[in-house]
């Protein structure tokens, strides 16, 4: 009977390492949902590369709506009103990044 | 049959040696990058000198093998039947390795991986026969504990030695804190360390303690949860212990050698496992051999690996053995600090170290005094409890940083324990796009469309010296405490010296070419034929130009073929180009009769870090400079003034195009690093531009030296100075920095650079005109963050998430457009990658 005890305690304890040591591994995968390099993601960013930001666009509202707390999002759509030349949209997506990434570095969208 | 004497057993280390050097051969052979920057070059001498005699040693370790094992091939058993199977296979690989030379022929891809599987497979067939051989004795070690736990019903209760292991497990953690915080303190003597003060130097002591101890416990509670279940069959308890050990072993190969070569799949896991096998096998198969036919008694699989309890043992073996254990640790350091990459040789001395350490401690320690359950329970919760509620704050992850630079073995426990990939993801996308393996196509790349001959009836001699390693601040133009660079400065003066000039690639392989052809380029070594991407040899070559230059491994690759080559240094190994030597040369060749203009290239490797001395004379002009590396440079200033004083006694001073640069800068000492290895810190990213404008260029260019310039825009400069107006046919290309008007200017002020290593996926942002800097690191899992105002020394800053999110967005950016221009999409569905 001791000796039972004594395995599951030590068990238990190579459990709790175990987990300690996976615990970053699971945390990640199971993440928020977002995916930066998804299908949908890097059309939107191949998109601003090539300035198609007209086709960028619908594509990155449907994430927006998907992801609303996405920092990455809010910079693409900066980035995609910017050079859809639409001033009033760029500067409120600016905003949302600025307050979703919690930034006060002076990133700029350049 | 008689024990096998220790010269048997130092013979059969021996032949399983030959095995791993040639393993590690191949493993750095598999690497495109390593097999041409360091195999090819022969940037250290001696793993030529393997490569050429291999065939020859191959008969050597050939007899040698077929005398230590004849005592085997005289048994008649199975053993001994596969013994003699086992030489003539081999005997068979050494006709073949003499008739086609294996190793030299080895450049990348899958064939040195194959190698290296089979080369570390010998050892392993030989630890097999070991084991087999042992297990006809009747004698056996495991014979003998099982006899010793039948002989004592009472201990059969539970595993043996359960507490022993426990306080050899704690008391090594222990052993390797203590021994490394006083290897650091005398590391530390002298330095000016603002952050190990007191506090700084007991944080770094506590999360030490913490971190050992966390190892320590897990390595308990791993070997012992295995005995708890597998202790009653003896061999089913060995195995379990040897695949734990190898699997371990393996883990760390992959860690601390597969990334450093970029070796990843399938691949890499049977590398990395027939290496840990190999290893493993060998030594448990010579202890084995040991123990079977002598009278130690092995009560646990641990007693084969590491050496039975001795009781008796005096103090002054064990303090013999500490002190062995102490030079151990200050050698390994001493070979890393002579010649490492990105902490490959420390780590793994360490790693011997905690072997050795655990080994040592485990011979000496004989209580069978039980521990308590609470009392292993409590020890082994106070690492996990301190690790999961210990928080460093700012200011004590900027003292464990110092402190790591002198504790290799915190460094190595803490990366163990802490390095997590901040975004494996992207991480995985910086692997997927670096080292290129699809063949591509070249593209044309052109600054001029339909280049013809230049308009200039005069054309400039040009000379291009890119000393290899040369940093900016240890030159008197970019660094007024620098006192002995004084025919540099001179040169300077009458020169344009570009003050925020940075490298487009950390390292020799993709830098030079990439100077050549005037454009970042994808990341492949190399992409053949070169010729249509090289804009500078093309606009030489429809010039005119004589082409006096250094073939090394590289040029050789970039201008193949090339008409009008002559050649620089023939003869001379790559890594012995010096700077007084070539400009020897090239004066000499000026004075030739063709009338063609001369075009002067060399690559110099007068201060690459494998180049210098390991002590000088340090002179007081030398004092808060790192010596080696200054004396090399002062010497590299005498030979080039020497050489502007012939350019000007000839009169071709005012009509030479001179550019001095270097292909990266070089850690030297900074956070304990050495060399350039995969790194992108400021110190290896900045490079020196001192450009010489012939007299009539000066008078129409207009230039900001202050606007950040990249090696990429020397070859538009050279355009310009032909008389050309180049225009960057895509944002990778550069531009020429003595034609930038206001836009140009602006633009290139604001507009972020992405820079990548030449040897793995590390990759860099500089934005704000060279002022912010951001380090994505894939082979570490980490990233970094720099900033320095003006002209100011860089310090690290936090990345925060909105850097981290805009950065990663760039470089994304930054490989999509290398992926279009280079077609590489295109070509990986071709060659089924990404």
């Amino acid at each position: 009977m001791e000796s039972l005890t004594r395995t599951a305690l030590l068990l238990g304890l190579l459990a709790a390492y175990v987990a300690a040591t996976l615990r970053p591994v699971l945390l990640d995968g199971a993440g928020h949902g977002f995916d930066a390099l998804a299908p949908e993601s890097r059309f939107v960013e191949r998109a601003i590369g090539e300035h198609r930001f007209g086709d960028a666009l619908p594509v990155a509202l449907q994430l927006q709506h998907a992801h609303t707390g996405e920092p990455l999002v809010a910079y693409w759509l900066a980035t995609i009103y910017q050079g859809l030349d639409r001033p009033a949209e760029a500067r409120s997506a600016w905003d949302d990044f600025h307050r979703l990434s919690g930034s006060t570095d002076g990133v700029n969208a350049d | 049959m008689p024990p096998p004497s220790r010269a048997w057993t130092a013979g059969r280390l021996l032949v399983a040696g030959f095995c791993w050097l040639t393993a590690a051969y191949a493993c750095v052979a598999s690497s495109t990058f390593a097999s041409l920057q360091f195999l090819q070059p022969r940037v250290f001498p001696w793993t030529g000198t393997f490569s050429d005699w291999h065939p020859a040693a191959s008969w050597l370790w050939l007899a040698a093998a077929a005398t230590l094992s004849w005592r085997d091939v005289r048994r008649h058993d199975v053993a001994g039947r596969l013994t003699l199977g086992l030489l003539v296979l081999l005997a068979a690989g050494v006709v073949w390795n003499t008739a086609s030379p294996v190793l030299p022929s080895l450049a990348g891809g899958m064939p040195p991986l194959v190698v290296a599987i089979v080369a570390f497979a010998i050892p392993m067939a030989f630890a097999a026969i070991d084991h087999m051989a042992v297990r006809g004795c009747r004698s056996s070690a495991f014979a003998k504990a099982t006899a010793d736990k039948l002989d004592r019903p009472a201990a059969a209760e539970r595993p043996p030695d359960e507490s022993r292991l426990f306080l050899v497990a704690v008391a090594t953690a222990l052993l390797a804190t203590a021994l490394y915080a006083v290897f650091a303190s005398v590391a530390m003597a002298g330095a000016f360390e603002p952050d190990l003060l007191t506090e700084g130097l007991l944080t770094g002591l506590a999360w030490s303690l913490v971190d050992h101890l966390w190892i320590g416990c897990a390595a308990f509670l791993t070997l012992v949860v295995i005995a708890r279940l597998a202790w009653r069959r003896s061999g089913l308890h060995y195995a379990a212990v040897f695949a734990t050990l190898t699997a371990a072993l393996a883990l760390a190969f992959s860690r601390l050698v597969g990334t450093a070569l970029g070796m990843h799949g399938v691949a890499a896991a049977c590398v990395a496992t027939a290496f840990a096998a190999s290893v493993v096998g060998t030594w448990s198969g010579l202890c084995l051999r040991r123990f079977a036919d002598d009278e130690t008694v092995a009560v646990s699989p641990l007693d084969i690996f590491f050496g039975a309890a001795r009781p008796m043992e005096s103090p002054a073996r064990s303090a013999l053995a500490i002190l062995s254990l102490i030079a151990l640790a200050a050698a390994c350091a001493g070979v890393a600090r002579l010649a490492d990459w990105d902490f490959v040789l420390l780590k793994a001395g360490v790693m011997a170290v905690w072997i050795a350490a655990f080994g040592l401690v485990h011979r000496v320690t004989t209580s069978r005094a039980r521990v308590p359950p609470w009392a292993v329970a409590l020890v082994c919760m106070v690492p996990l409890a301190a690790q999961q509620t210990m928080h460093a704050s700012v200011d004590q992850r900027r003292m464990l940083a110092r402190y790591e630079v002198y504790n290799p073995s915190f460094r190595m426990a803490h990366g163990l324990l802490h390095d997590v990939a901040a975004t494996p993801a992207f991480d995985r996308f910086l692997r997927a796009n670096t080292s290129v393996d699809a063949p591509l196509t070249p593209v044309n790349l052109e600054f001029v469309p339909s280049l013809g001959p230049s308009p200039q009836p005069v054309k400039p001699l040009i000379f291009v010296l890119v000393v290899d390693s040369l940093r900016p601040d240890y030159l008197g133009s970019y660094n007024a405490k620098v006192r002995f660079t004084p025919r540099l400065d001179a040169f300077a003066a009458e020169s344009v010296v570009f003050r925020n000039a940075f490298t487009r690639f950390g390292g020799t392989g993709l830098s030079v070419p990439a100077i050549w052809a005037g454009s970042a380029l994808v990341h492949k070594q190399y992409v053949q034929p070169f010729h249509p991407m090289n804009t500078l040899e093309k606009l030489l070559d429809v010039n005119g130009y004589r082409k006096v230059v250094g073939r090394d491994s590289i040029m050789g690759r970039l201008l193949e073929g090339s008409p009008r080559l002559d050649e620089l240094d023939a003869g001379v190994a790559n890594m012995d180009y010096r700077l007084c030597g070539t400009l020897g040369q090239i004066e000499a060749k000026l004075a030739s009769t063709d009338a063609a203009p001369v075009f002067a290239y060399s690559l110099p490797q007068d201060v690459h870090m494998s180049r210098l001395p390991a002590t000088v004379e340090s002179g007081p002009e030398y004092r808060g400079f790192h010596a080696p590396y200054a004396t090399k440079v002062h010497a590299i200033d005498a030979c080039f003034g020497h050489f502007v004083d012939a350019l000007k006694a000839r009169g071709l001073y005012d009509r030479s195009l001179i550019v001095l640069t270097s292909d990266h800068g070089e850690m030297l000492g900074e956070d304990g690093r050495f060399g350039h290895s995969t790194h992108l810190f400021p110190q290896v990213i900045r490079v020196p531009l001192i450009v010489h404008l012939p007299a009539e260029l000066t008078r129409r260019a207009t230039i900001d030296v202050d606007t950040l310039a990249l090696s990429t825009d020397i070859t538009p400069t050279i355009y310009s100075a032909l008389g050309y107006q180049p225009a960057p046919a895509n944002p990778l290309m550069g531009r020429s920095l003595v034609a930038m008007d206001a836009h140009a200017v602006e633009t290139r002020r604001h507009e972020p650079v992405v820079i990548a290593s030449s040897y793995g996926p590390v990759y860099a942002v500089l934005q704000d005109n060279g002022q912010r800097l951001y380090i994505a690191d894939a082979l570490n899992g980490s990233d970094l963050a720099y900033a320095r105002a003006g002209d100011g020394p860089w310090s690290a800053v936090e990345v925060t998430p909105a850097s981290r999110i805009v950065s990663q967005f760039l470089i994304r950016q930054h490989l999509d457009e290398v992926s279009r221009v280079f077609h590489v999409d295109d070509a990986s569905a071709h060659h089924g990658q990404h």
